[in-house]
């Protein structure tokens, strides 16, 4: 499953109900939905291609939201070490 | 056996407080207290021609000293005084080295001025403030005859620990004009003649130093008029208003650091009232061990304030909403937004934090030596340590690569922000969708702690003499609750709307005008005592003072001496015959103790070391107040002014109502039997 795609020449982003939508309509919330799929591994990022992406709007929005995005990706697994050693000991302690 | 005093000022120096000296007084001093020898010993100074005169003056022999001030704590050097202008120049080398109270020398300092130290007698403040500790202890130690201790109890400690120098217990007093009270605290040494060498002779053999002239150290002077005490249990018995509260208001008047449970100090005065002191007294004795199970919690909190989730919200909006326009304004790009490092973003950077974790997990099995044959039965240390240098190395790696990936950043930002001031196209705030990430994490764990720490359950069981303190946590179910959790008055009424969204909650805190930073990680969680008693209840009023007084016996072992007053006023016999007599008992292996009774239980089955007997008397219609003393097992109890009572009477009168009352009582006890 993509999280983002290019699409023709169209760029797209997955949303919660499972529909893709292009990438100049992207929302607050609709990025959080995606960085949440980036951290579960649940969902790939197809790579910036300013070959395929003819929008030069989608260019900029898509070359940005993957950028980001795939820095996520690149720090998942520091981020999940990092999470579940978060307060670690005093969870245990309390809970 | 001659009784000293080597510790003795007579000049106001800097680190005195206001006193006149007066020879009248140290006169006074040394013919009452009856002191053989005494040492001048002023602080960091000496004057020779002020000792002269001591010396013609003063009924006994005086030595020539100094009180130094080294960087550890205070030290006494006495000289043989063969030698004053030479000693009095050398002390006034110490005086130019210490012109401020906070000064000191160090040893090297005072081995130069002083020469050969062994020609002097060196005595350490040992277990007394400012004790000489540390490097200067250790470099001294050849040189110490004996170390200074500051009571009864402490000598007495000192004396039974072979490791230990011998001790030595000396007034430290100035001999003050007027001095109303004359200090008590001397030595006595098996001396012949005294003479320097002599006197550290005896130092080197403690058999040969005491507290008192004929009992060793069993007694202790504590009046000036010869009364002494023993150095472990003493009762004071007497008829009602014959002095005996009085000798223990003198006693805690003359010593420092006593221990003093009044009468009726403990008893139950109202329920309400006496509940709410006893709860308050249990709370502050435990609040460390509170403070230490909300220790972690409180590290959370503070890190989870720094969070700011709206913030983070605002951003990602942000950073959404000019980056749409942002596309929408792509055909319409000048030369400075089409700059390729005007669209950069920024290095994510790592802290690193994992790995630096994993480095220290290696070291600690590495050097861990406990269990060395366990960890190498799984894995050679050989190999931890390369695995070790890997991660650091690693590290080191990272820590490179950040430092260039930071630089980049502050060239990316340093050029964008030139290209912003250049071009009309909307800039792209830029967003750290890492941390934005995390935080989200932080506050969900956050939640699940801080719901989690309201589930009610013990998080405390002590056992306490009998009875158990169970400390247990749970839920605020009112505003005021909260109040009394820091202990100040605030209102907590709107924050405990959000009480049941801890994150929520948390910035409502954090706004709260009237609390601080340390103490917000105390309102999400109500801790609560019960003490109860060897049944499992809650215990009862009389219980209550029960705790209580064994509490305060308990803590008297931080003290140098324990007075009781009358403990009987508050309990019944069984209590006193079984827990407080054991624990009396035992406290007075360690230092003195003095009970004021009428109670046989307390008086004779807890068999005391000493018995005092307080009378009072009418003669020539002058009120008189005596005190006889001597061993339980002495014929007669004895006063200062040689007045002789019977043991057995006093014994008899004073705990059993006299010989026919107490025949009386045996013959009933002798009837119901049989």
């Amino acid at each position: 499953m993509k999280l983002l795609r290019i699409d023709g020449d169209i760029g797209q982003f997955l949303t919660k109900d499972g529909s893709y939508h292009t990438i100049d309509e992207i929302t607050k919330e609709a990025l959080l939905w995606i960085m949440d799929k980036v951290l579960d591994s649940s969902g790939e990022l197809e790579p910036y291609d300013e070959e395929k992406l003819k929008n030069q709007a989608h260019q900029v929005v898509y070359k940005s939201i993957y950028s980001n995005l795939k820095a996520l990706e690149d720090r998942r697994q520091e981020f999940i070490d990092e999470s579940e050693r978060l307060y670690l000991e005093d969870y245990k302690k309390y809970i | 056996m001659k009784k000293i005093d080597l510790h003795i000022h007579t000049v106001r120096t800097a680190i005195d407080s206001e006193f006149k000296f007066s020879i009248d007084d140290f006169k006074r001093y040394v013919t009452d207290l009856e002191i053989d020898v005494a040492a001048v010993t002023n602080h960091n100074f000496f004057d020779s021609s002020q000792f002269r005169m001591i010396q013609q003056e003063i009924p006994a022999q005086v030595f020539p000293g100094i009180e130094i001030s080294l960087l550890s704590g205070h030290l006494l050097l006495i000289s043989d005084g063969a030698d004053l202008a030479s000693f009095e120049a050398k002390c006034a080398q110490v005086s130019s080295k210490i012109p401020k109270t906070t000064d000191s020398i160090t040893v090297e300092e005072l081995k130069s001025i002083f020469g050969d130290l062994s020609d002097y007698l060196l005595i350490p403040h040992y277990d007394k403030s400012p004790a000489v500790k540390g490097t200067d202890f250790t470099d001294l130690l050849p040189y110490f005859s004996a170390g200074e201790v500051d009571s009864a109890k402490k000598f007495v400690r000192a004396m039974r620990d072979n490791e230990k120098l011998c001790p030595t217990l000396f007034s430290d007093a100035r001999m003050n004009d007027g001095m109303t009270e004359l200090p008590i605290r001397q030595t006595y040494i098996n001396c012949g003649e005294v003479t320097l060498p002599a006197i550290k002779s005896c130092f080197k053999d403690k058999g040969k130093v005491f507290l008192s002239r004929r009992d060793g150290n069993k007694l202790f002077q504590v009046f000036v008029d010869g009364q002494h005490i023993s150095t472990g249990l003493n009762v004071i018995l007497g008829e009602r208003s014959s002095g005996k509260t009085y000798t223990l208001d003198r006693l805690s008047k003359a010593f420092e650091h006593v221990k003093y449970i009044k009468q009726f100090d403990l008893v139950q005065k109202s329920d309400e009232d006496d509940e709410k002191r006893f709860n308050t007294e249990v709370q502050r004795n435990r609040s460390r061990f509170v403070d230490e199970y909300l220790s972690g919690f409180r590290s959370i909190v503070d890190d989870v304030s720094k969070v700011d989730i709206d913030k983070d919200d605002r951003d990602i909006s942000e950073y959404v909403k000019t980056l749409l326009k942002s596309g929408e304004e792509a055909d319409r790009r000048d030369a400075f937004s089409r700059v390729r490092l005007y669209d950069e973003l920024p290095f994510s950077i790592s802290k690193n934090d994992g790995l630096k974790e994993l480095i220290a997990s290696a070291i600690h099995l590495i050097e861990n030596t406990e269990y060395r044959t366990v960890i190498e039965s799984y894995v050679q240390i050989d190999s931890l340590k390369s695995l070790a240098v890997d991660l650091i190395q690693k590290l080191w790696a990272k820590t490179d690569q950040d430092r260039n990936r930071k630089y980049v950043n502050s060239i990316i930002k340093d050029v964008k922000d030139r290209l912003r001031m250049r071009t009309a196209a909307t800039h792209v705030e830029s967003i750290d969708m890492y941390e934005i990430a995390l935080n989200k994490r932080k506050v969900l764990r956050f939640n699940d702690i801080a719901q989690a720490l309201k589930t009610e359950g013990v998080i405390f069981d002590e056992p306490v003499q009998g009875f158990r303190i169970l400390a247990s946590r749970g839920p605020f179910t009112q505003a005021s609750e909260m109040s009394s959790a820091i202990k100040r008055q605030a209102a907590f009424k709107e924050a405990i709307a959000a009480y049941d969204n801890p994150y929520a909650f948390l910035q409502v805190l954090k706004n709260h005008e009237k609390l601080d930073g340390s103490d917000i990680h105390r309102l999400f969680v109500k801790i609560t005592y019960r003490i109860i008693n060897k049944d499992g209840s809650d215990v009862s009023g009389g219980e209550r003072s029960e705790f209580r007084l064994l509490q305060e016996i308990k803590d008297a072992q931080n003290y140098d001496m324990l007075l009781l007053d009358e403990p009987e006023s508050s309990f019944d016999n069984k209590f006193l015959n079984g827990d407080v007599n054991a624990i009396i008992k035992n406290i007075s292996k360690e230092m003195p103790v003095i009970v004021v009774t009428h109670n046989n239980n307390v008086g004779a089955s807890i068999l005391p070391d000493y018995v005092l007997y307080a009378q009072k008397s009418t003669e020539n219609g002058q009120r008189k107040y005596r005190l006889f003393s001597g061993y339980p097992t002495d014929k007669e109890l004895l006063c200062a002014d040689g007045i002789r009572l019977s043991c057995h009477n006093i014994l008899l009168n004073s705990l059993e109502a006299g010989i026919h009352a107490y025949d009386g009582r045996r013959k009933i006890y002798e009837t119901v039997e049989n």
